[in-house]
């Protein structure tokens, strides 16, 4: 059973809010944004870097290449779906008021069965709030 | 990662270009109502230049931003700020932002061409009066008075 918490994302600095899900596990907690990045390979320090530089714009309300970020909603789904992405780095996000929400962080290679994690996630957290 | 090691990164400066470049290209396409294959054939590059661009990818010769640019109607006029002064006042700003008992609220009004308004210390107290002509959880609307 998990309990979820969320937090700011430190690096992120715009008008709109960047936040990230904090999945409490057995009295375990780490943001799932900072989690991901404590366990990449220096090789992925660039890519990161760049993902979060497309964080400041999206939370800037800047135009961003829809390469980097874009809407990957369901049709029919109410709680916007969003990825963040840059050469092998993907991460997940939903609209919550005031901004995003960062729900899971993964690979280019994983991309589809994280695509699946992530919704499950989001229906977990977004169950939490009821 | 901390927000200053952030600001001090080539990385993070070069996604900021490559997507204001972006931004000019897709206004200026939009603008002129043409696509890619039409957009290279006009500047006189490969549809895949024009890809690249586009997708955020720019990194060729400063001559070829400022050529892009000017293609585009626009100049590419660049800014020197001091960077230890920059990281600052951005300290300066997200401590702002982020003050816990900082009250966001989110109305989305309709208002009527003519109608009138002031907005004042009062006007929070009047567009929550308004809540109680809501007929949607997220949208709020009625007359101001």
């Amino acid at each position: 059973m998990s309990n979820f918490v969320v937090t700011n994302i430190d690096e992120v600095n715009g008008k709109q809010e960047c936040k990230q899900l904090v999945i409490v596990k057995n009295g375990e907690y780490l943001g799932v944004f900072d989690e991901f990045e404590n366990s990449l390979q220096k090789k992925y320090d660039s890519s990161l870097v760049a993902i979060i530089s497309i964080m400041n714009r999206v939370a800037n309300l800047q135009t961003v290449s829809p390469d980097k970020f874009k809407d990957i909603t369901p049709d029919g789904e109410p709680v916007k779906e969003f990825e963040f992405k840059y050469r092998d780095l993907r991460v997940y996000a939903i609209k919550v008021f005031n901004g995003k929400l960062i729900v899971l962080c993964g690979y280019k290679n994983s991309q589809k069965k994280d695509i699946v994690k992530f919704r499950s996630l989001k229906k977990q957290y977004l169950d939490s709030l009821k | 990662m901390k927000r200053d090691k952030l600001l001090r990164s080539t990385q993070y400066w070069l996604v900021q270009w490559q997507n204001d470049l972006y931004s000019i290209i897709h206004d200026y396409m939009h603008k002129k109502n043409i696509n890619r294959t039409e957009l290279a054939k006009e500047l006189h590059v490969t549809k895949g230049y024009i890809s690249q661009v586009l997708n955020g990818d720019f990194n060729h010769k400063i001559n070829k931003l400022i050529e892009l640019s000017l293609s585009c109607g626009k100049i590419p006029i660049v800014n020197y700020i001091d960077l230890e002064k920059y990281i600052k006042e951005d300290a300066i700003t997200k401590g702002a932002i982020n003050v816990s008992n900082t009250r966001t609220i989110d109305y989305h009004l309709s208002i009527n061409s003519g109608d009138s308004f002031q907005v004042n210390k009062e006007s929070l107290k009047a567009i929550e009066a308004l809540s109680s002509y809501s007929t949607d959880i997220n949208c709020y609307s009625g007359t101001f008075w």
